[in-house]
């Protein structure tokens, strides 16, 4: 095994360098490239302040000197193993632990290292965020489908998700933007950034003016999610759908209400027919877990509502309330179309093992259809998801660069965007060596997982 | 077997995970409040050590008054102590709502990489240092004269290559020490010194000889010729602490590479003078307690937030999260009538006098090649086919003027007899035909004495809505004349490379101006060479003499007749296609107080801050 | 289909077609392809037809008992060939009794000998002054006119009326814009017609030329494997590690902007799905017989790949290539909408960047092009969908 992560990881350095060497190619050979001219922004410089500048940045990178020696010098620079240089830029010397120094950028003039650092986490916690979303979704609807094969809810899941699929993120991300968080539709989420400024002044967890108050929203919270969670187990199904449905013709009728130009009986009606046609689906449906949970949430958002409403003063939404407020619609923009994906394949995978003849075998034996579908056939089934989890964060990266740029936050596909519209060459050079680095990790994990979770495979 | 992964390792390794994440939350809650602890725990240090200081104080006084050594000022010491640079701010201050407190709440479009001076390049990292770093003179709004804020008075030499300032000797950064002439003369040392990543400021000072402290409070300015705009390079100067950007001439990449390094005398100061980062996604700036001047800036805090997003901007702004946003004409327009903004903002239209214009440069040599814009008439027609009034009217809807010249039309640079050229259809196509431009083929398209189609690209940048939409408009007027436009939009970077090598048919820029505007950069053949900024290769050896002559003149009576010389043969022979001034609109939050429109422009910025926040609209402070 | 591989010509062509018959009439049973190909159908329609549909130039019009056409004087040789193509295609489509590679090499011809002519001979007026109609009419100047169904061109920014700029559909009263009008006031319907070309345009050369790099690497990858297939794997690992927009974002910046180049660099970022497939087919086909005796009769190698294992391997390269054209129209929108994308050319995602890029959010820029953008990656992968449950035996079978 060791020896094995051992190959891998050697077998990453080619690779690695090959990502490098296709970047610095493409940039070298771009036409007019990197010089130090275009790096002299401002117009308002005397021509022998320009000259002194460009000799400065000449200098400081060596942009005067052929294509490849900059590469050479940029790798050596990289690498944590490699020649020391002396302050003329000679080799002096050779070091086996002399750092990795990943330059400065041009634009920013501050270290990429530093800038690496504090955009990275932003993104990997978007993208951390989303993968487990992405996967219990993606679970849930996949293993119902397939158990389901050729009934309503297989046939419509698949097209609905076929059609999450294909929403481009930036049409998602448009529409969530305009229509929920803009003054002329519905203000519920905030535009841009990951917090509010007062956030920043406010303890990290929320913060109440009385004890009494969080038994309030705590109580109402729960009391909502129980009743309706008791509505989605116990009653029966026309009538759980009819107070789910009705629920949702008030909310429709709510929102309308709640436009700000206030809305024509038209857009009421419709917004009403929609919200209560969702909700009453919702409850009518046979699928008990979805409809628990959807049916939960909503009875714990009402809950909230009326709780936050009946509460006094003295309410501090603390820091990781805001934070998780402004993470809502671009989380939301980034996992659709991963669940969309992984939950057909999910459904291929267990339709498959449904199928096999081992799962036959286990019926035979006279185990429960519950206990040959957990036990015997999703095990198996998770293998394919598994070595598709390896093809999914260079996805959600590249779906980072569309979210954050949407979204205003500052993350490394925001700052890749800048990098490469600035022709920031230290920048752009290392964001795709980060990325690729994240991706090979993120195959080598995939591997590794893949052993654990089939102990068929061996490595050594 | 054993080995095997089943739901209950799962779950336990589910609630191991959750355990996880709990004890990071609460790690970081802990953390949080060791840093609000040790912020006060500093602010506490400073004003214990304040008040060491004013015990201090206290005490030499009253041995002074015990031994009866003071001589106690005129009655007028109230009124003296006002300098007229506070003026404006006292009389603010005495205003029957005025009460210090609450926050001025800006926003960038774009993020910083550095608010370090010198080493930063953009407008918006200047203005956030306006606020902390102080200069020995300001202009006045109104009279737009030279007024000593932290020099108390200055003299010329006959020969106007001599400033002499006499410091005030109240002055302290806001960490406590004192400036003192010797601050002064660092400033400019640490500007010229070739390791500090400054050229553009060094190459501003260029005309200056030396500065040298002439006592603890007088400061003398020495220049190498005679310059019009001396006084204000030298009162201009920003005073850098010599105390706290000394070591930095030790390890200059250090400086050069900072971010937040920012200390002055100023009102306003960072909470931690080095600790600023970009990543923050704000600049805060808070009251500096120390702050010398005779009038204490009203607001507690000035912010700014950097929302990229244009939309998000405007949302943020009808949240009441930032209190001014800079409209767009069209937005402007649509807002203006907005019951919801109405209740909240006032909105203000006004002329900035620094604003600058917008042009379009025809490039007279591109590579080797004589272009056909080389040719007068050429220039003179395509300026009267350029339909400003309606680019205006349609694309400005109104909130703009007609540049006529570089010179603002309202300082004495500019002579009101010079009329912008009119549009003329039937006028330019007799100079185009006088240039031997005709449509010969009969397909609607000129073509010039060499048969080629009369055909250019015009270069813009890409990510100003309104350029582009001008562009378009180009476009399909000079269609109209049978000239085909073809749009280039570039990218900052790109676009400068192309202007680096003059390849580039025709360019629509804007300048920036002063008070008053110095046009040798951009019109002075010197200024041809690569990297300069006559990159449209136009010269004329008898605007040169103009403005080599103006620039030496210090009498201002004498100067304005030269510029109006050189204004008068700009206009004849329109190397530029002047496009307009366009008017500023901005939308300001009701809170603020005392928003006025000066000769600066708007005093927003003004320093010292008159604006105030009255009590009971206070909303950061209760 | 291994007993199809032997090296007879005649009984293989007609087990090929076969199968492709099979194929399509499989695909064809499926109402989601059948929604998805008539939508992909009426975008061919629109982008071929889009002269006639939208323009301000009017079809015809009678100045003084003068019946001219100014549409057809304004005609691009680009529009022709269009039409021509499209014509070759709608003649040849239901001759079943001719061979494919015939139809296909006329089609070719056809529209080869279509472009030749029109670049010979067709030359619109290289200005167009859209307003002239307008302002004519107006004035009386015509007897009638009779104009296109959207009587706007996609860069006609109605220069006569003034102000013009980000309209709500049918706000103003005295012209008709059933979609709005955009930043610069040109009609969204319009515009939206014309994008239709480079939509589709860019997503079958973009991807005609990713499965040309890939069916290259992955066959030669596949047939040899060993150490080929080693340094094959590791390229192809190198451009899969990079996120795609990245390497698209960078090489556009760099490259900058034009439509060809669009194609290109789109296609040279997609190829290692479809080599991943292919070399899979490949390691797989070249264990069976019909291979090896191919090999063993001495065929040249070319002869080995390209006529004999290629057919063989080309199903799922076919699915991959019906998803790969959803991702390239996709590629060009997300360009376009980072504010990289064309210029001055019509473009999807360039138009639902305007939504966000005004200060107020315009719904009609988000929801019209940002849905037909849905609506043909949608209907790309409901055929791509379909195609891959027909090619697959084992769905197949189990799909009761």
């Amino acid at each position: 095994m060791h020896i094995y992560i051992l190959r891998r990881l050697l077998l990453m350095i080619p690779t690695l360098l090959g990502i490098t060497l296709v970047v610095f190619m493409v940039m070298a050979a771009a036409p007019g490239g990197i010089s130090a001219q275009s790096l002299i922004e401002g117009m308002d410089l005397e021509p022998q302040a320009k000259k002194a500048l460009e000799d400065y940045y000449n200098r400081r990178y060596g942009l005067d000197q052929p294509a490849p020696v900059q590469y050479l010098r940029w790798l050596n620079n990289v690498s944590p193993v490699g020649f020391t240089l002396d302050a003329e830029h000679r080799i002096d010397g050779f070091s086996l632990w002399k750092g990795s120094d990943l330059g400065t950028s041009f634009r920013y003039g501050r270290p990429v290292m530093d800038l690496l650092a504090e955009r990275v986490p932003i993104t990997l916690l978007l993208n951390l965020l989303s993968i487990p979303i992405i996967y219990v979704v993606a679970v849930a609807v996949g293993v119902r489908a397939a158990t389901e094969r050729g009934r309503p809810f297989d046939v419509g899941s698949s097209v609905v998700m076929l059609a999450l699929w294909s929403i481009p993120t930036m049409l998602a991300g448009v529409l969530l933007i305009g229509f929920f968080a803009s003054e002329q539709y519905w203000r519920w989420f905030p535009t841009a950034g990951l917090n509010r400024r007062e956030a920043l002044d406010m303890p990290f967890l929320p913060h109440w003016g009385a004890l009494w108050d969080v038994l309030l929203l705590f109580g109402a919270m729960a009391a909502g999610a129980a009743a309706f969670l008791a509505l989605s187990r116990w009653a029966p199904r026309r009538l759980r759908a009819g107070v789910a449905a009705l629920v949702g013709a008030g909310l429709g009728y709510a929102m309308a209400a709640a436009l700000p130009g206030g809305a024509g009986w038209g857009l009421q009606l419709l917004l009403a027919v929609a919200l209560a046609g969702l909700f009453g689906a919702a409850g009518y449906t046979d699928f008990a877990g979805f409809r628990a949970t959807l049916l939960g949430t909503l009875g714990v958002m009402l809950g909230a509502h009326f709780g936050a409403g009946w509460m006094g003063e003295g309410f501090v939404r603390g820091f990781l309330l805001d934070r998780l407020w402004h993470l809502v619609l671009p989380v939301l923009c980034l996992t659709y179309g991963g669940f969309a994906f992984l939950s057909k394949l999910t459904r291929s995978a267990v339709l498959e093992n449904l199928l096999a003849d081992y799962a036959r075998t286990a019926r035979a034996k006279g185990l429960a259809e519950g206990q040959v579908l957990w036990r015997h056939v999703f095990r198996n089934s998770l293998l394919p998801l598994i070595t598709v989890s390896a093809s999914l964060l260079p996805a959600l990266l590249g779906g980072a660069v569309i979210v954050e740029a949407i979204f205003s936050i500052d993350g490394m596909g925001k700052l890749a965007v800048e990098a490469v519209q600035g022709r920031d060459r230290e920048l752009v050079l290392s964001i795709t060596l980060v990325s690729g680095l994240l991706t090979l990790a993120s195959y080598l994990i995939a591997d590794l997982c893949y052993a654990i979770a089939d102990p068929r495979v061996s490595y050594d | 077997m054993e080995k095997r992964f089943t739901v209950k390792d799962f779950s336990l390794f589910l609630v191991l995970a959750l355990l996880g994440v709990l004890v990071l939350l609460a790690m970081y809650m802990v953390d949080r409040q060791w840093t609000k602890l040790a912020e006060m725990q500093s602010i506490m240090e400073e004003q214990a050590q304040d008040l060491r200081g004013l015990r201090n104080q206290l005490r030499t006084l009253e041995q002074r008054l015990a031994g009866g050594g003071v001589a106690l000022r005129g009655g007028a010491a109230g009124e003296e102590a006002v300098p007229p640079a506070f003026r404006r701010a006292w009389d603010a201050a005495q205003r029957d709502d005025y009460a210090p407190g609450d926050w001025f709440v800006a926003a960038f479009a774009t993020g910083l990489k550095t608010i370090t001076p010198l080493v930063s390049s953009d407008a918006y990292a200047s203005e956030v240092q306006s606020y902390v770093l102080e200069s020995l003179l300001t202009r006045d709004p109104e009279t737009l004269e030279w007024q000593g804020l932290i020099a108390r008075d200055w003299k010329v030499s006959q020969d106007g290559l001599r400033f002499t300032f006499r410091l005030r000797d109240d002055v302290k950064f806001s960490d406590g020490t004192p400036l003192t002439a010797a601050d002064v003369a660092f400033s400019f040392a640490f500007v010229m010194d070739e390791r500090i990543a400054a050229p553009r400021h060094r190459a501003y000072y260029e005309k200056m000889e030396s500065v040298t402290a002439a006592g603890p409070h007088e400061v003398v300015f020495r220049f190498k010729e005679p310059y019009f705009n001396a006084l204000a390079l030298a009162g201009g100067m920003e005073i850098l602490p010599r105390h706290f950007y000394a070591p930095y001439l030790k390890a200059p990449e250090t400086f050069n590479q900072s971010r937040g390094l920012l200390l002055g005398s100023g009102p306003y100061r960072l909470r931690d003078p080095k600790g600023w980062t970009p990543d923050l996604g704000l600049v805060e700036l808070e009251r500096n307690p120390r702050y010398w001047g005779p009038v204490q800036p009203s607001l507690n805090r000035v912010l700014w937030k950097i929302i990229a997003n244009d939309a998000a901007r405007l949302t943020t702004f009808r949240n009441g999260e930032i209190d001014v946003y800079g409209a767009r004409p069209r937005e402007f327009q649509r807002l203006v009538d907005d019951r919801q903004l109405k209740a909240r903002a006032q909105h203000l239209e006004y002329m900035s006098p620094t604003a600058g214009y917008s042009y379009i440069g025809w490039n007279q040599r591109r590579g080797e090649r004589v272009t056909r814009f080389a040719d007068k008439r050429v220039r003179q027609a395509m300026t009267h086919l350029t339909d400003r009034g309606r680019v205006i009217d349609e694309i400005m809807l109104g909130y703009a003027e007609i540049a006529v010249s570089p010179f603002n039309p309202r300082s004495p640079q500019h002579n009101p007899a010079v009329k912008p050229h009119a549009f003329d259809l039937d006028k330019a196509r007799a100079l185009l035909k006088a240039a031997g431009y005709e449509d010969r083929s009969g397909n609607g398209v000129l073509q010039g004495p060499d048969g080629k189609p009369f055909e250019f690209d015009m270069v813009f940048f890409q990510d100003n809505e309104d350029t582009r939409r001008i562009v378009l408009f180009l476009k399909d007027l000079y269609a109209r004349a049978g000239i085909i436009l073809n749009p280039k939009p570039t990218e900052w970077s790109v676009m400068l490379d192309l202007i680096n090598r003059k390849d580039f048919d025709a360019i629509t820029l804007g300048w920036s101006s002063g008070v008053e505007t110095d046009i040798y950069q951009m019109f002075h053949s010197t200024q041809t060479v690569s990297g300069g900024d006559n990159f449209i290769n136009y010269r004329n050896p008898e605007l040169d003499r103009l403005i080599e002559r103006a620039r030496a003149t210090v009498d201002e009576a004498k100067r304005m007749p030269l510029w109006r010389a050189c204004e008068r043969t700009l206009h004849d022979d329109q190397p530029y296609t002047f496009l307009m001034r366009r008017k500023s609109l901005v939308f300001i939050d009701k809170r603020m107080h005392n928003v006025q429109i000066t000769r600066l422009g708007l005093n927003m910025h003004a320093l010292p801050v008159e604006w105030y926040v009255p009590p009971r609209l206070q909303k950061y402070t209760r | 289909m291994t007993e199809a591989g032997v090296t007879v010509p005649a009984p293989q062509a007609v087990a090929r077609r076969s199968y492709a018959a099979r194929l399509a009439r499989e695909v064809l049973v499926q109402w989601g392809a059948r929604l998805g190909l008539a939508w992909i159908g009426l975008l061919v329609l629109a982008a071929v037809l889009a002269p006639w549909l939208a323009n301000s130039h009017p079809l015809l019009l009678s100045e003084q008992g003068r019946v001219a056409s100014p549409m057809l004087r304004f005609l691009t040789p680009g529009d022709v060939t269009l039409l021509a193509a499209f014509l070759a295609a709608v003649v040849l489509l239901p001759l079943h009794r001719l061979r494919l590679r015939t139809r296909l090499a006329a089609f070719a011809g056809a529209t080869t000998l279509a472009g030749a002519l029109a670049w010979a001979f067709v030359s619109p007026p290289p200005i167009a002054i859209y307003e002239q109609y307008r302002v004519n009419e107006a004035a009386g100047a015509y007897d009638w006119v009779v104009r296109a169904p959207i009587p706007y061109s996609p860069r006609d920014y109605l220069r006569d009326t003034g102000d013009t700029g980000l309209t709500a559909p049918l706000a103003d009263p005295g012209r008709v814009h059933w979609f709005g009008t955009d930043e610069n006031g040109a009609d969204v319907l319009s515009r939206m017609i014309h994008a239709s070309r480079i939509a589709l345009g860019i997503g079958f050369v973009a991807t005609g030329i990713a499965m040309l790099i890939g069916v290259m690497i992955g066959g030669l990858m596949g047939y040899f494997s060993g150490v080929v297939d080693m340094i094959g794997m590791r390229l192809v690992e190198i451009f899969e590690a990079i996120p795609t927009l990245f390497l698209l974002l960078t090489f556009v910046a760099f490259f900058g902007r034009s439509l060809y180049l669009m194609m290109v660099i789109i296609g040279i970022t997609a190829w290692p799905g479809f080599a991943r497939y292919v070399r899979a087919e490949f390691l797989r086909l070249r264990q069976q017989d019909f291979v090896q005796a191919a090999i063993a009769c001495g065929l040249p190698l070319r002869s080995v790949l390209f006529r004999h294992m290629l057919p063989n391997g080309v199903a799922p390269v076919l699915v991959a290539a019906s998803f790969g054209v959803a991702s390239a129209i996709l590629a060009e929108a997300v360009l376009s909408f980072l504010g990289l994308g064309l210029v001055d050319e019509p473009s999807w995602g360039q138009m639902l960047n305007q939504a966000v890029q005004a200060a107020v959010f315009n719904w009609w820029m988000a929801v019209f092009p940002g849905g037909a953008i849905f609506l043909t990656v949608f209907a790309y992968n409901l055929v791509g969908e379909s195609l891959r449950d027909a090619i697959d035996p084992y769905l197949k079978k189990t799909a009761t």
